[in-house]
């Protein structure tokens, strides 16, 4: 199929089959994933610190930092109230 | 009176929002008389929102707008294109300004910036409901730019407005042109003298017809405004006087170098205290030895920062080149004369960007640094036929330090010159440090509030000579921009006169700080006539005027009384 | 590719549209010159854009930067290409150039994308966003940020899994997965250069053991934390998302230090870092900063004045050097360093650093021509060829240097340094025509 053909709205499709997808790409998008659903799966429970929710997941905390702000971003988390030392905010699912 | 008006207040990410509720004066102004729509923004000035307010003003025929905003120093140009690129005449626009004045100005009482904010933009509504549209004023703009100052920003001023074939006019006080530069010998990055710089820029101007150089000139008196101006100029020793004709000004006067009082550091107290000037020249005039009032010249200490980063004084800034001149000055001494050694009295040396390598160099080839603070300046003293200079020195954890030096050099910077009369002249404000001021150091860096007048080099602050002429050549640009075209648009923003009103008393003719309103005539009566082209819109006459003839086009008495009335009634 | 020719002549090429490439470009098309503007990013805007405030008058940058990037964007006599770069420049003739120009596929038809993101949210990937350098995630069909010009979505090819989520998404059709680089062969009259600087990287400098303690930053990346359109909610550390309190600057990281290469001042750390300090004294009242110094250079316009109103709001400064930082359990971090006022060595705890990173030139410039020589100076930033009469002068006749590209300076001295240089090629188009 060459350029001229493809049909607007299946272009992702075309270039799928054209050249595929890097195995990098697709590892990345792979883990991600479980990731977001290991920290969804967290805060379905109740709200969490950073420091409780790295209790939970088997990762660095400032990993856990990188993905749970970049959760915040995309509207699937809040963030909650601070503690009483003014230090760290509890986050919570978005509503 | 407008129907519909759109109102727009911006959240100035958040330099507004964080203070001023703005979603409340949303609601508070959207059933305001005359608006059709109210909306909130991030940031006014974007792109988007731009595009949106065209399109606003296109899908509903609006009338007129509001943008609630920052100050409209920065933004009013803008908004007015948003306006005549959706078709609007741009005097159809109000603004209000709810972040100098309420947000940043109350960011202790986010209540109350809120409520000022309100009525901050309901006063704009209700000026905007008698806006008109307006028809800026055409005036012939003179092709030609008079360059006060034939220093090196004057001189590669003149040389830019040149090649863009701009008839330019050099005026320069004293017998010579050059200014600072032609005196200096060796300069920082070049092989060439400041000497030889001016002379190979003399040439070049010299050589061009539309480039005349008047030297032993003054400017006595200005008359008119952006696209005219008419300078007489007084040329010495004749005292000739000249008429010339221009369409802009630019400034270029440059600097005076910080005097210092008799008794500071020893100044005309001790006979081996020189200043940075006068060292430069003892060195460039040197020879195999460097000697002063016969006696050969070892130990030089050079005491920084004299007349500039005062702490009770008025010069509070730094002056900017001073490090590196001296820096430069003292590794050439030492180059030069046979068995010189530095001492560096700083307050923090900053040669700062490239010019670093200078006290690198000067480090390694032997020169001692110093440093003390603002509060513990170094002393001098004088003991017998020796002066030593003595400082705590917070290099070495306080220690005293005692120099015995042949020649002291106090770094002098840069102050604004003692005769400035030339700046009254053009009614140059000037800012705290009481250089010319700009309008915004990154919007507007070269123009002054002054139409038409420009300013460059160090009449605007300290700088080095890389520094001076870009902006002298940033500031012809700008010159030229004024001028290029043949015409210029001024405001319509104007006064106007009443005739039926009119008694002509000459009150208003004598309030004008321009020189605008004379007496004319409408059949046998003797009325006020307004200049439309040199009229700034300043407002004087208005009150002055005892049968009220006089108001102001977009500051009547209809629309000041109906800004008052909301802000009133809140 | 394509090797097609487009509307290619055009008076002046300038290559870079940050500030000082884009002040030039208007210079040159306000004076009646049509201007093509290369740039290699996805938006104009350079550096400016992505800055909080600016020092010394504190004005949003975003305020300030975004009329100018509007204007530039639709002027009627400058044409802009993104995601572009100039591959090669040869000198034909007296006053004339020619230029390939390389465009990359953004995948996404700009005139027909209204910015909604509607392709943003439905696309599933999730990597590191370059304009938050690094510290919160981004979609792979993406806007670059809120202000970018043009506002268009782009696709990251390199990480994208062509699942066509974001293409359905698309309301008006303009995601395009056919796309492909372009090459074009342009002749112009005059060139300037205005590519812009590149920031010290500190991994170069283990021991501030950056990449390895999550909270010790750079400070492009603190500025992020401080800009409206930041990435968390308020300052916060990287490490654990905790909001620091006691906030130290290490100034002079990459600068006045041979050993990694780089002996000159970069001009305008030691105000960033003071403006910095001023923003966060009023974001986190609580918080101490202390900015540890050699010598502090506020020398500019204003500049001393903002240097003692920091004092007075009760930022610290600390003459010394810090010669190593090291981490505690809990994230804080040791600096260690020669007290100079005392004279002794020192150890501070802090739980966040501040690296402020220097000026380093833009190599990238050097490689554009083949045939002549674009001389460098010793630092290699690009060479001027006659620093005090022609500030904008490069070693090849026609060609100038705008903004960074030929030193650290700040935004003032760069648009100064950019109306040198329109001025310049405007005199050279003018007497060579």
């Amino acid at each position: 199929m060459n350029v001229m053909e493809v049909e607007k709205g299946k272009t992702a499709k075309y270039l799928r089959e054209k050249q595929g997808v890097s195995q990098s790409a697709k590892d990345k998008l792979k883990e991600f994933n479980t990731i977001k659903k290991a920290i969804l799966e967290a805060l379905k429970e109740g709200d969490l610190t950073i420091a409780q929710l790295t209790d939970k997941l088997n990762m660095p905390k400032n990993e856990v930092v990188f993905y749970l702000m970049s959760l915040i971003k995309y509207g699937f988390v809040q963030t909650g109230e601070v503690d009483d030392m003014d230090e760290y905010f509890s986050y919570k699912l978005k509503q | 009176m407008k129907k519909k008006i759109g109102v727009y207040i911006c959240h100035c990410g958040g330099n507004i929002s964080d203070y001023v509720d703005v979603e409340k004066v949303r609601q508070a102004v959207e059933d305001e008389g005359g608006v059709l729509l109210a909306k909130t923004t991030m940031f006014a000035c974007s792109d988007s929102n731009q595009k949106d307010m065209v399109d606003d003003i296109k899908n509903n025929d609006l009338d007129g707008i509001v943008v609630a905003s920052c100050s409209p120093k920065l933004h009013l140009t803008t908004f007015r294109n948003v306006s005549e690129r959706a078709g609007l005449n741009k005097y159809n626009y109000v603004h209000a300004n709810i972040r100098e004045q309420a947000s940043w100005a109350h960011s202790d009482d986010k209540v109350g910036a809120t409520e000022k904010a309100i009525q901050l933009v309901k006063a704009a509504i209700a000026k905007d409901r008698f806006a008109e549209s307006l028809e800026p004023n055409v005036i012939t703009a003179q092709k030609a730019v008079a360059v006060i100052g034939g220093g090196i920003a004057g001189m590669k001023a003149a040389q830019a407005l040149s090649d863009m074939d701009c008839p330019v006019y050099i005026i320069e006080r004293e017998q010579f042109v050059g200014g600072r530069v032609a005196q200096w010998g060796a300069l920082f990055t070049t092989e060439e003298t400041g000497k030889d710089l001016v002379a190979r820029l003399y040439k070049d101007l010299i050589s061009r017809t539309n480039v005349i150089i008047f030297t032993g000139a003054e400017v006595i008196t200005n008359v008119g405004s952006i696209g005219d101006f008419k300078l007489k100029v007084k040329i010495s020793p004749k005292d000739e006087i000249i008429e010339i004709n221009v369409g802009s000004v630019l400034m270029a006067t440059g600097f005076d170098s910080y005097s210092p009082k008799d008794g500071e550091f020893g100044y005309h107290q001790i006979d081996n205290v020189v200043t940075l000037p006068e060292f430069k020249q003892m060195v460039d005039q040197g020879d195999k030895q460097l000697m002063f009032k016969g006696k050969q010249v070892k130990n030089i200490a050079y005491i920084y920062c004299v007349g500039s980063r005062q702490e009770e004084g008025e010069n509070t800034y730094c002056s900017r080149y001073c490090c590196t001149s001296t820096i430069h000055t003292a590794i050439l001494a030492r180059k030069k004369f046979a068995g010189i050694y530095n001492f560096h009295f700083t307050r923090g040396v900053r040669t700062y960007g490239k010019q670093e390598v200078l006290y690198a160099e000067s480090s390694q080839l032997g020169d001692i640094y110093l440093q003390s603070n603002e509060e513990t300046p170094p002393i001098i003293t004088q003991a017998g036929n020796k002066t030593i200079i003595k400082v705590n020195d917070i290099l070495t954890e306080g220690r005293e330090i005692e120099v015995e030096a042949d020649l002291v050099v106090l770094v002098t910077g840069m102050v604004p010159r003692e005769d400035n009369s030339v700046g009254t002249l053009f009614k140059l404000p000037k800012g705290r440090d009481k250089f010319f001021n700009e309008i915004h150091m990154k919007l507007r860096p070269v123009e002054t509030v002054i139409d038409g007048v420009t300013i460059c080099g160090t009449c605007q602050g300290p700088k080095n000579i890389m520094e001076t002429v870009n902006s002298a050549l940033s500031a012809a640009t700008k010159s030229f921009s004024y001028v290029s075209k043949g015409i210029l648009e001024t405001e319509p923003i104007v006064a106007l006169v009443d005739s039926g009103l009119c008694e002509w008393c000459n009150l208003c003719s004598e309030a004008c700080p321009f020189d605008a309103i004379s007496m004319g005539s409408e059949g046998s009566k003797s009325i006020a006539v307004i200049n439309n082209s040199v009229c700034k819109g300043c407002g004087m006459c208005t009150p002055v005027c005892p049968t009220d003839a006089i108001d102001l086009i977009t500051y009547s008495n209809n629309e000041i009384e109906s800004m008052i009335d909301a802000l009133a009634n809140g | 590719m394509s090797g097609q020719q487009i509307n290619s002549s055009f008076d002046a090429l300038v290559v870079g549209g940050g500030i000082a490439g884009g002040e030039t470009a208007l210079n040159l098309a306000n004076n009646g010159f049509k201007v093509l503007l290369i740039e290699k990013e996805l938006s104009i805007g350079g550096k400016m854009i992505l800055l909080s405030k600016v020092f010394p008058t504190l004005d949003c940058a975003a305020c300030i930067t975004t009329p100018k990037v509007s204007e530039i964007s639709r002027h009627p006599d400058i044409t802009i290409f993104t995601s572009s770069e100039v591959n090669k420049i040869t000198k034909t003739g007296l006053n004339s150039f020619e230029a390939v120009v390389v465009k990359k596929p953004r995948y996404v038809v700009v005139e027909d994308c209204t910015g909604c993101q509607l392709c943003e949210q439905a696309c599933p990937v999730n990597v590191k966003d370059q304009y938050q350098f690094d510290l919160v995630g981004r979609k792979a069909a993406f806007i670059p940020f809120s202000i970018a010009s043009p506002k268009a979505a782009a696709i990251d090819i390199e990480n994208c899994v062509l699942c066509g989520a974001c293409e359905k998404a698309c309301p008006t059709n303009c995601i395009d997965f056919t796309q492909e680089t372009e090459e074009y062969l342009v002749k112009i009259k005059t060139v300037v250069l205005a590519t812009g600087f590149k920031l010290f990287d500190p991994l170069m400098i283990p021991r501030y053991g950056f990449g390895l303690y999550k909270n010790v930053i750079t400070s492009m990346q603190m500025e992020r934390e401080l800009a409206p359109t930041r990435p968390f909610n308020t300052v916060l550390r990287p490490g654990d998302g905790k909001v620091p309190d006691k906030i130290a600057y290490v100034l002079c990281t990459g600068s006045r230090d041979a050993s990694v290469g780089n002996p000159i001042c970069s001009q305008i750390c030691c105000m960033y870092s003071i403006k910095q300090a001023q923003l966060l004294m009023g974001t986190l009242p609580m918080a101490d900063v202390t900015i540890y110094y050699i010598n502090i250079r506020s020398f500019g316009k204003g500049f001393e004045e903002f240097y003692q109103q920091a004092k007075g709001m009760g930022v610290n400064f600390v003459k010394g050097k810090i010669g190593k930082i090291t981490e505690k359990e809990n994230g804080n971090l040791m600096l260690r360093y020669e007290d100079i006022n005392e004279g002794i060595v020192k150890e501070a705890e802090h739980d966040m650093v501040i690296l402020s990173v220097g000026v380093l030139p833009n190599q990238d410039a050097a490689k554009l021509f083949k045939a002549e020589e674009l001389k460098l100076d010793a630092y290699k930033f690009i060479s001027q060829a006659d620093t005090l009469e022609s500030p904008s002068k490069t070693s090849i006749d026609g060609v100038f240097v705008a903004g960074t590209a030929s030193g650290p300076m700040d935004i003032p001295d760069s648009i100064l340094s950019a109306g040198a240089a329109s001025s310049e090629a405007i005199s050279y188009l003018i007497r060579n025509k």
